[in-house]
């Protein structure tokens, strides 16, 4: 029914195991997952009390007819309301906007725990389809980035990558580019519209432990990698051989001796005392924080971190095998014994008795900015418009300096 | 229009009815023939509603379950009558085409 993305009146599928049992009802919900979410959340405990009626008094779960007719009825559904192929393929592969009618369904799609998947499977579709095209056309293309397929497993990971990396942000950036409405448009009560929302921030306590991990372990390896890296002049060593693969022979300044190398992770370890010094300064002074929630790193977290861990660990290993020239090892070096030294500080500072709460990035933020940590400000995100709206109230116009987008006092 | 969105705008005429006393009048006016399913009522309740020929009527909560009503609109009405007249006129010819004699064989 069109009601949907108005003020939608079930409360989700709650109710009571009433009479059939807690078993009967986990089955029905199981099969009406057929049925998009905002249905489910708008009728689907009138549809629950329905098969509850209908279905055989001893019943312990939906027979198979109805589980049939759920599916199907659900399936028909999704597709009844998913857009025509142009506006779902522009809202896919361009980020455009689907018409007002398909926002609901926009809405579920973004708030899918499959959102991502989702994203990267569009996203590796298009770039298999841009392969095809290139592998096809040949020589010219082929020449200026190499064969396709190796572009296509790069950006592949690429776009995984980035799927893992910024699924929050993603996923509000989505909201309001997609969902948000425009000026202009009507406004009415249980709209979503933009307002201003907390930032999310991972907390030191958990952050902390892993930056301090990985840190350490990059350090240990830049420091084995200064230590036994062959030194050498790096373009007298691939000239004319007859098995050397040309389009490797690296011109850039070769390292003939270790010292420098020391000297900048010397530099590192003495950059570390001002560092912790400037933790335990700035940290404990307790900063008001309105507009920030603190979260857990949580296993995504971790593998942000250890996808870049190891990513400097093959850096470095093709450094010590002879890979690379010896160059970005001593710098990374110093910088992760700086990390580590501030990680581990911060983390003193959690345990600290009576410590108030703070995030990880106060504390990296610091090695930056002589000062307390800085004031989150507030980041737009899609909440709920409250009542009651006078009719005919619309998205006020933007203004020039304002926010980018339409706040609304609610 | 199907037989089945037919019989559920039917069992709506007399007064709103909520899901399963929508499915159970189909099954009494099809004297049986037609037992809808809840996805298949669902189904026709939401492209009925999208459609304008049916409308939400008060929701009333029953042993912790909720229960909407549903009502024709004017153009539900009207839907269902012109099919009635349809149906009836077909029913008219074809009798009248049973009533005459056979002549003769192919």
């Amino acid at each position: 029914m069109g009601t949907a993305g108005g003020g939608t009146t079930g409360a989700g599928v709650s109710a009571q195991p009433s009479g059939k049992g807690a078993r009967w009802e986990r089955s029905a919900q199981f099969w009406m997952r057929a049925y998009p979410r905002r249905w489910r959340v708008a009728r689907g405990e009138e549809l629950l009390g329905v098969l509850l009626e209908l279905a055989s008094p001893d019943a312990r779960r939906v027979g198979a007819r109805t589980a049939a007719d759920l599916v199907r009825g659900g399936w028909l559904t999704r597709l009844r309301e998913h857009p025509p192929l142009l506006a779902w393929l522009g809202y896919r592969v361009l980020d455009r906007r689907v018409p007002e009618r398909y926002r609901a369904w926009a809405k579920d799609d973004i708030d899918g725990v499959f959102y991502g998947v989702r994203l990267f499977l569009s996203w590796s579709s298009v770039l298999a389809v841009f392969g095809v095209i290139t592998a096809r056309s040949g020589g010219a293309s082929g020449d200026l980035f190499g064969s396709a397929p190796e572009i296509a497993v790069i950006l592949l990971v690429g776009t995984a990558l980035s799927a893992l990396f910024a699924p929050g942000y993603r996923r509000r950036r989505a909201q309001l580019l997609h969902l948000a409405p425009r000026p202009g448009d009507r406004l009415y009560e249980g709209r979503l519209v933009v307002q201003d929302g907390p930032r999310t921030r991972v907390d030191a306590r958990s952050g902390l432990r892993w930056l301090a991990a990985a840190s350490g372990v990059l350090a240990a390896a830049s420091i084995v990698s200064v230590a036994l890296a062959p030194l050498g002049t790096w373009a007298a060593l691939t000239p004319a051989g007859p098995d050397s693969s040309a389009g490797l022979t690296i011109e850039a300044g070769p390292i003939a001796e270790r010292a420098p190398a020391y000297l900048v992770l010397a530099v590192g370890l003495v950059l570390v005392v001002p560092a912790v010094r400037r933790v335990h300064r700035w940290i404990p002074t307790r900063v008001e924080q309105p507009h920030r929630r603190l979260r857990p790193a949580g296993v995504a977290g971790a593998a942000r971190v250890l996808i870049l861990m190891a990513a400097g660990l093959g850096i470095l290993r093709a450094e010590i095998v002879g890979g690379l020239p010896l160059a970005i090892g001593p710098v990374l070096g110093a910088c992760m014994l700086v990390l580590l030294a501030t990680a581990l500080a911060g983390l003193r500072e959690c345990r600290r008795p009576g410590a108030a709460p703070f995030a990880a990035v106060d504390v990296v933020r610091v090695l930056t900015h002589r000062g307390p940590p800085e004031v989150d400000g507030p980041v737009p995100v899609l909440g709920v418009l409250r009542g009651p709206v006078p009719d005919g109230v619309v998205v006020p116009p933007p203004v020039l300096g304002g926010p980018r987008y339409p706040v609304l006092p609610v | 229009m199907t037989e089945q969105a037919y019989l559920v705008l039917l069992s709506m005429a007399e007064h709103p009815r909520h899901g399963y006393a929508i499915v159970k009048e189909v099954a009494s006016l099809s004297d049986g023939a037609v037992n809808l399913g809840a996805g298949t009522l669902y189904g026709l309740l939401d492209r009925m509603g999208a459609a304008g020929l049916i409308d939400t009527a008060g929701e009333e909560v029953v042993d912790g379950r909720l229960r909407r009503y549903y009502r024709l609109t004017e153009n539900g009405s009207a839907a269902a009558s012109a099919e009635t007249r349809r149906l009836a006129a077909l029913a008219r010819r074809a009798h009248a085409v049973l009533a005459r004699p056979a002549i003769g064989t192919i």
